[in-house]
């Protein structure tokens, strides 16, 4: 080693490469932060659900104010894409890109409360319950300039039938869509093998967007390939850093308003809650989606910023196993139910940033009912132990299953100290979702636990998901085998739910006649308690005040072709 | 020395091949279900089984493993599970997401060693040569303060001094949204610790050497300081200093995942966890398989490194 004397010299030239790679970056230019006025839209509370015949602009200009146009609007988002394919599960934050991107037949407006015709130029003709029979615009172009036509859509929906595309969503489909015809370019015939009455809500859904079909063959699809009509193209995906996207300088539904108004909009992921504040108070995002609830009170009063909160869909769900002892007995269910102040839930843990659930359905639902209320009663939980067999020399004991994040454990923990207060002790085993999600959906004997707590959304606006979905004997994730084999039994409940099931979402008329049923059946619910909604969580954002025309969506699915920058 | 060097590769084989053995015994005995994450709400039996056979996940545990370790002699590291389009949805090649992530692991490792030795050596030696006086206590309370900080927690402080309040430099440490300048403050966050381990242990090895007979040889004989310290008192001192900047090496070349987290750097480390979350076991192998790699590599570099400062270490056979 006759060299050895050299090599402190090695250490040097590592240092100094080192030095010099920092020294070169050039210097970074101060950001100032402007204060501008607040936004129009802030606070919006979110529309009824209901279905408009003809397509709206996305949001109303504000008065006064001229809007300007070009720039680059960062979104920070906490989770990742999973992927870039609608048809593939994208996962709540690609669904949030996609929902820029693509088109579907129909597809919901910015508010995600609405129905609105898109791809197909009025909603479907049915003209019996199993043939759904859509008219396409004409003229609408993918980004690459190529017309959309009805074997375009056959397509989406073949790719979600066909087995070996191994689409995330394809079961649900296969159940209900038997073939799809397509008799001249712009008309697709649906022909159903049985009702299926949220078909049009599923229509206008986050998984059957359209691509151009002969793109959607290319290897590279969904990797550096992308295909849509919405008002911006995707540029870029870095898997677990960001997607950018572009204006769509021809897109179909500009409006008198020529959107979309922004050149690009940066996704960029960012887990780590902290991370996202720095990004945000730095100015390198300008919007938060989906921050914590107990940061939001030290920017409500930041002019630099507007907090945007919205109710919302997703609520905190807890499932008693009624096929098995102990809740097999609905007085010790009534009694868990009588025992929890739900109100209390929602002002210490949520900041006051959500509501509380009283019957199957958030507030601003067409087919909530006011006047039911889940009452707080512990003297009357008191009782029902009592009568059941349980005192304070015999305390009722039970396990709930909550999943493993923190807002469910809180929650579990502040109800085990509520449930004290009856005289029940509640154990906590905390459980890891994808687990509680395959033991909840398997046998009554596989649970290790007698309850279970998680999260629910309900992310189309149909009676179908807030209730039969949860609570029908046939519903895809009744946990709690109500009404199924060996669960607690309430034929009446099961036949009052189908028959408000008949009724459509979608038809005001209709609504009002299943409105008094929809609440007989939450009353009914309520008393044989199989398992309790116990609150629905608001949805907030944190906005750069400079930001405008930003509007609220109940999943954080924003539609930003309206959005624009006071800059 | 070739001969040492070709063996200690091929020895790398058995050492990556257990530390395969190792993580894929244990990411399967880790709760939660991959097939119920790509699933998600619309998880039913049949639909997981499906899946579960399309993946390939329903076959026995070792032939899944020895088909990976097949794929893995073709040269291929697989797929993620969790599809992203192409004709029939596959997902992304997990060589493809570790090339991704790679530069900046290294940029960050490099960087912040760099920097760590840069400021440890000297630190080290100072403390040493001026042992009790009050240089050395202010040195040493500020060493102990280095290590015992948490990096997460320093990583924050420099965010909200030099990005939110000063606005000198970028809250993220993403080379491609910033550029170089993204690698200061990560650099800076994790070098103050490493830093402060490596000038402790720079300081204890000195101060062993500094009381040799050949330092007192060297002083009798007239050379200035600089010279005993320089080249008799550091150079002896180094074997010890190099194994513990080898062994720091390696473990930030496994990823910083606490620093890639704060500062959003889509590094190694964060794809590591972010798999582990997702179950994703393509990519949690293919990650382990790299790190161990890499960390195996790094450990032959220090041995070669002590035949080079200590010629006493043969590496001859």
């Amino acid at each position: 080693m006759s060299n050895g004397k050299k090599r402190p010299c090695i250490f040097a030239l590592i240092i100094v490469a080192g030095l010099v790679l920092s020294a070169c970056a050039p210097i970074a230019t101060p950001q100032v932060v402007e204060k501008a006025a607040p936004q129009a839209e802030e606070g919006t509370a979110a529309v009824e659900g209901e279905v408009s015949s003809t397509t709206e602009p996305a949001a109303e200009p504000e008065t006064g104010v001229e809007v300007k146009r070009g720039g680059t609007l960062t979104i920070g988002l906490r989770g990742t894409p999973k992927s870039l394919v609608s048809i593939i599960d994208p996962g709540k934050a690609g669904i949030a890109v996609l929902h820029n991107t693509q088109d579907g037949l129909l597809i919901y407006d910015e508010t995600y409360t609405k129905i609105l015709p898109a791809l197909a130029k009025d909603f479907p003709e049915i003209p019996d319950p199993l043939t759904y029979i859509f008219h396409l615009r004409e003229g609408v172009k993918f980004h690459n300039g190529r017309e959309v036509t009805s074997e375009d859509i056959k397509y989406t929906y073949d790719r979600l039938l066909d087995e070996s595309y191994g689409a995330t969503y394809g079961p649900l489909y296969r159940t209900y869509i038997d073939s799809i015809e397509t008799p001249d370019k712009y008309t697709v015939i649906f022909h159903l093998k049985q009702e299926w009455p949220t078909f049009v809500a599923y229509a206008a859904g986050n998984h059957p967007k359209t691509p151009n079909k002969d793109l959607a063959e290319l290897p590279d699809y969904g990797k550096s390939v992308w295909s849509g009509t919405g008002p911006f193209m995707i540029k870029e995906w870095l898997p677990g850093d960001r997607v950018v996207l572009t204006r769509n300088p021809n897109y179909w539904n500009a409006g008198e308003e020529q959107y979309p108004y922004l050149d690009e909009v940066v996704y960029r992921s960012i887990p780590d809650a902290s991370a996202m504040f720095a990004a945000l108070e730095s100015g390198e995002i300008d919007v938060m989606l989906e921050p914590e609830y107990k940061d939001l009170a030290r920017y409500e009063d930041d002019s630099r910023f507007n907090v945007i909160v919205n109710p919302g869909t997703d609520s905190t769900v807890f499932v008693f196993n009624t096929a098995m002892e102990p809740f097999k007995d609905k007085r010790l269910r009534q009694a868990i139910s009588l025992g929890i102040d739900r109100q209390e839930i929602v002002d210490t843990l949520f900041y006051g940033y959500a509501e509380v659930a009283n019957d199957f359905f958030v507030s601003f639902f067409w087919a909530h009912d006011p006047s039911i209320k889940a009452p707080y009663d512990p003297e009357r939980a008191k009782a029902l132990l009592k009568e059941a067999g349980y005192d304070e020399s015999n305390p009722f004991k039970f396990t709930l299953m909550p999943r493993t994040e923190a807002i469910f454990v809180d929650q579990a923990t502040l109800i085990q100290q509520q449930l004290k207060e009856i005289g029940v002790e509640m154990e906590i085993k905390p459980v890891e979702y994808t687990t509680l999600s395959g033991m909840l959906s398997g046998p009554p004997e596989g649970w290790e636990g007698d309850a279970a707590m998680y999260r629910y959304s309900s992310v189309r606006p149909a009676t179908y998901e807030y209730t039969y979905d949860q609570f029908g004997a046939k519903g895809g994730v009744n946990r709690t085998y109500y009404n199924q084999e060996g669960g607690y039994q309430n034929p009446e409940f099961e036949a009052t739910l189908l028959e408000a099931m008949s009724y459509s979402d979608f038809d005001p008329k209709q609504q009002e006649e299943a409105f008094p049923i929809y609440s007989k059946a939450s009353k009914m619910w309520l008393e044989d308690a199989p398992g309790l909604v116990l609150n629905f969580w608001a949805n907030a954002d944190i906005v750069r005040a400079d930001v405008r025309g930003w509007s609220p969506a109940l999943v954080d699915l924003v539609t930003v072709k309206q959005v624009w920058l006071d800059r | 020395m070739q001969r040492y060097i070709a063996r200690r590769i091929f020895m790398l084989i058995p050492v990556v091949i257990g530390a395969t053995v190792v993580v894929f015994s244990f990411i399967h005995l880790i709760p939660g279900d991959p097939i119920i994450t790509i699933l998600g709400d619309e998880y039913t039996p049949e639909a997981a089984e499906l899946l579960r056979e399309q993946l390939g996940m329903n076959r026995p545990i070792y032939i899944q493993y020895f088909t990976w370790l097949g794929d893995i002699a073709r040269g291929s590291l697989g797929h993620s599970i969790f599809p992203f389009g192409g004709v029939k949805f596959t997902g992304h090649p997990v060589s493809q997401l570790i090339l991704d992530t790679l530069p900046t692991t290294l940029a960050l490792t490099f960087g912040t060693m760099a920097l760590a030795v840069v400021i440890a050596l000297p630190v080290g030696m100072i403390t040493a040569i001026k042992r009790n006086s009050i240089i050395d206590s202010v040195l040493r309370v500020a060493s102990m303060v280095g290590v015992s900080m948490p990096v997460f927690w320093f990583g924050l402080l420099l965010i909200m001094l030099f990005a939110i309040q000063l606005h000198w430099l970028p809250a993220n440490g993403n080379m491609r949204v910033s550029g170089l300048k993204a690698m200061i403050l990560p650099i800076l966050a994790l070098s103050i610790s490493q830093a402060a381990l490596i000038s402790r242990m720079t300081r204890s090895a000195m101060l062993e050497v500094l009381g040799e007979d050949y330092i007192r040889t060297a002083r009798a004989k007239g050379l200035k300081d600089i010279i005993v310290y320089y080249r008799h008192a550091l150079r002896n001192a180094l074997i010890p200093i190099i194994t513990v900047i080898g062994f720091q090496f390696g473990s930030l070349l496994g990823g910083a995942v606490l620093t890639e987290t704060v500062f959003t750097m889509p590094g190694l480390g964060r794809l590591l966890v972010e798999s582990v979350y997702r179950r994703d076991y393509p990519v949690i192998q293919g990650c382990v398989l790299v790190i161990a790699m890499l960390f195996v590599l790094t450990n032959l570099v220090v041995d070669l490194l002590y035949a080079v400062l200590d010629p006493r270490v043969s590496l001859a056979d």
